[in-house]
């Protein structure tokens, strides 16, 4: 199944030799299945490339945040620990960023974390075939989005109970253990999404495992941990270099 | 709150204005949230299905440059929304309707608008799951549609190399197809 998805990636791209053509085009003949998954991949494509309605539906969504939020602006994550509310621990991080940099010391683990960890925003849910898991989930991340984690965990974990597989939701409940400053507990979450492998998250997990280490001043783990995300392709290469040089010095 | 006539509705919804959205859900969402409240849908189905029905009349402004409107705009846009459950109620619920709640629809005008294509609730489907995958991933599959190359995208989005690009991309695609599979208002709606 997984050969021909990839071939039909190859045959709309144009990318099959004359021969796997001819073996392509008699095996769509022969399954209906391949045909269906045809014609999915292209109308997926038609769906992609409809910008202006993509758009739209963008539009249409930041309208439905905002007035779920009761605010006229897109819906911010809430931070739940004070630093990240108060205007005073800003004004000392940029401080200390700038005597650190005038000195040329290294930041502290805590001015990393301040400077480069945020909580992943929470994408739309899925729609399941359970409605109560659904709107159990829902709720989760709603509690997340609102800054309640020591709520939303639980819900979290409701969850799981019934979809301890279920990536998104592991990498949720890592973050907002990290948030409850539960380091053991979020490292587990995380490494299951990045044990799986298969799936999309893992950059995401592998990032905030790296903050874990941090937190909990365990440096070495840290720096094979951005280490590792730095030479790879990963989103936040950049990022994970930035930290390793600083944490180098 | 201003008063918009329907042309100035129609003309607002065609350029995505969105002080015309705002109007639009102020004045039109509650009733097709009491349409379905009343035949087995939740708060959550009626914002779906409200935001289908818009996208259907946005995509008919586009395609056919204007609609003719044989009624107000808040008739038209209920009953494409009622028509729009109404599939949803056959198809996901396999429940037997040809008419709503009997109360609504006596006391509620509808007018039968033009069919609502069953590709448009497909392409809703895949749409909406786009928006589930990380993204990086919707980044390179919405540039990729666009027909920038795969250089250009690493460019944009800082990544290493174009191959890094070309299998994120195949990872990403085949892992929203799995995704539309796993859907079930899509499953619901291949058996049909």
């Amino acid at each position: 199944m997984k050969r021909d998805r990839h071939t039909i990636q190859k045959f709309l791209d144009h990318d099959l030799s004359d021969k796997e053509m001819k073996r392509f085009e008699a095996d769509l003949e022969a399954s209906p299945t391949l045909q269906a998954d045809l014609n999915l991949y292209r109308e997926v494509d038609e769906a992609l490339a409809d910008t202006e309605v993509l758009g739209f539906r963008d539009q249409l969504n930041d309208l439905r945040r905002d007035s779920r939020s009761g605010a006229a602006k897109k819906v911010q994550i809430r931070f739940s620990r004070p630093w990240h509310y108060a205007a005073t621990a800003a004004i000392a991080l940029v401080l200390a960023i700038g005597l650190a940099s005038i000195l040329d010391r290294p930041l502290s683990n805590q001015d990393l974390l301040k400077k480069y960890y945020k909580p992943y925003e929470v994408a739309l849910i899925n729609r399941s075939n359970d409605a109560q898991l659904d709107l159990m989930l829902r709720h989760a991340q709603q509690l997340y989005m609102e800054g309640e984690f020591s709520e939303a965990v639980i819900y979290f974990e409701k969850v799981l109970e019934d979809k301890p597989n279920q990536v998104a939701t592991n990498l949720y409940t890592g973050i907002t253990y990290f948030e409850l400053e539960q380091y053991k507990n979020a490292g587990k979450s995380l490494n299951k999404v990045i044990e799986h492998q298969d799936n999309l998250y893992v950059e995401q997990a592998d990032w905030y495992l790296g903050f874990c280490f941090l937190a909990t001043d365990e440096n070495d783990r840290a720096r094979r941990q951005f280490a590792r995300i730095a030479s790879s392709n990963s989103f936040y290469r950049k990022d994970a270099e930035k930290i390793l040089r600083k944490l180098d010095k | 709150m201003k008063r918009f006539s329907d042309e100035e509705i129609l003309e607002g919804l065609k350029k995505r204005d969105n002080r015309t959205l705002q109007y639009i859900y102020s004045n039109y969402y509650d009733i097709v949230r009491q349409l379905i409240n009343n035949n087995n849908g939740s708060d959550d189905d009626a914002e779906d299905v409200f935001q289908e029905a818009l996208i259907i009349i946005f995509k008919r402004l586009k395609d056919e440059g204007h609609i003719e409107l044989t009624s107000a705009f808040g008739t038209y846009i209920y009953s494409v929304a009622r028509l729009i459950w109404l599939k949803k109620l056959r198809e996901l619920r396999k429940m037997d309707v040809t008419e709503l709640n009997k109360e609504m629809e006596e006391y509620i005008e509808f007018e039968e608008p033009p069919p609502v294509q069953d590709k448009d609730l497909r392409m809703a489907v895949y749409q909406r799951n786009l928006l589930l995958i990380p993204d990086d991933c919707q980044q390179i599959l919405r540039l990729t549609a666009q027909n920038v190359k795969s250089k250009a995208i690493a460019d944009k989005l800082g990544f290493r190399s174009e191959s890094y690009v070309r299998k994120r991309r195949h990872f990403c695609k085949e892992f929203l197809i799995n995704k539309i599979k796993e859907d079930v208002e899509y499953q619901a709606m291949i058996e049909e």
